[in-house]
Parts: C-alpha cells; structure tokens; sequence
C-alpha cells in the first residue's frame, strides 16, 4: 500500500515537472518539447513506465500475487531512474550547465540556498501528502472491514425485538439510504 | 547572471509557479473529499449501532 500510495503521487508530481518543464523549455530554448533531446525522453519513459504501474496492480485479482508483481515493476522501473539521471549529465545539447557536482557547481550562492529550501519543501510536501494519502487508504480499508463484520453479526445475532438485516443492507453511507 | 532577463522570464515563472499550484490544490480538494466521505461513513456506522443498542 505504501508503494502504491508513493507511486500514485509521484505521478502526480512527474506531471508537474512534464508542464513546469516544458515551460522552462519554451522560455530557454524557445521550444515546448524536444524529441531528440535525451533528458526529456528519458524521463517521459520513466513516467510511462511508473503510468502502467496502477493498471497492471489493478490487472490482478489475488492480492499476494498483485503485491508481488507489483514490487517486481516498481522496482525495475526504479533502476531506469538512474539512468535518467546519466541521460542528464551526459547531453551535451541544450542543456543548462551542470549546477550540482563535487566541485560545487555552476549556482550561484544565493540561487543554491534558494533552489536547497525549495527542494527541502517540495520534499516535506511530498511526504505530507504521502502520509494524508495513507491514512485515508488504512482507514478506508478498516472502515470496509467493519462493516462486514457488522454484517456477519447483524445476521447471526439480531437485536431483540427487530428483525435482523439481511446481508448488504447495511448502509455503506449517507447517500446509500 | 539569470539565463533570461526577468521582464521575459517572468510570464513562465509565474506560468510554472501557477501549473504546480493548481496540481497540489486539485490533490488535496480530492483527499479532502476522500475524508470527508470516510467521516460520514464513520458517522452512518455510529447511527446504526446507536439503534441497534437502543
């Protein structure tokens, strides 16, 4: 569930980056999107590849083997993230110039802590949002159990002086009535 | 020196500053929605085992 949860952001998010980025594009290089350009391509791959991940989790009914599968292609999707990040460092064409390195870079001091408490604070949202998201998900989850449990003991057991409901009509919620 | 002057930077940074805030703001209107459903569940299951018990 944590996976799914990370994974369902994260594409969220690569879509910001797919139009923030080809915002910057167009205002740099005077183009919204290059084809032969490695590092957008590498990372369109990417968000294809994380894109299939629901439907193929969705794809299968028995949840052992829908965890399973679904951590074999998460995880191999995860090895092409490093190599979206060597598709940047090694295009030579367009590219802004290398700004983070042991080196210390081509940023400017003032645009480095900027960029590094915009990074801290995309960061926490991240998991903030991860965290709310989760939540919601267990909580759901245990809210379906309880009312199956109220359902088996609302028909083995019926209150004294009422008829016992029959299956199903327990209300899921206020607009079921 | 910024790779483009402010004056024509500044429609795509605002631009890309607006695209992200509308992705995180459509987001939490979702979750938000998610919640509250779970809240009115929560509230439904309380409703029925008052009645029950009573």
């Amino acid at each position: 569930m944590r996976s799914y949860v990370a994974i369902h952001l994260s594409i969220v998010l690569a879509v910001g980056v797919l139009i923030t980025g080809a915002i910057w594009a167009k205002g740099s290089w005077g183009h919204w999107w290059v084809w032969d350009e490695p590092t957008l391509v590498s990372f369109l791959i990417i968000f294809l590849l994380y894109c299939c991940y629901q439907p193929l989790r969705f794809s299968i009914e028995d949840p052992e083997r829908q965890a399973r599968y679904a951590a074999v292609f998460a995880i191999a999707a995860g090895a092409f993230v490093p190599v979206n990040f060597i598709a940047v460092r090694l295009s030579q064409s367009f590219s802004h110039p290398r700004v983070l390195s042991a080196t210390g870079g081509n940023m400017p001091g003032s645009m480095r802590l900027t960029f590094l408490v915009s990074l801290a604070a995309v960061a926490l949202l991240y998991v903030t949002l991860w965290k709310l998201e989760l939540t919601s998900k267990h909580a759901s989850m245990e809210l379906k159990k309880l009312r199956r449990r109220l359902e088996l003991a609302y028909e083995e057991r019926p209150a004294a002086g009422a008829p016992a409901p029959p299956v199903g009509t327990v209300p899921a919620s206020p607009s079921d009535r | 020196m910024p790779a483009l002057p402010l004056h024509t930077a500044g429609k795509y940074v605002a631009a890309a500053y607006l695209v992200v805030f509308t992705l995180v703001l459509i987001y939490v209107a979702i979750m938000a929605a998610k919640i509250s459903r779970i809240e009115r569940e929560v509230e439904s299951i309380n409703e029925l085992l008052d009645e029950r018990g009573g």
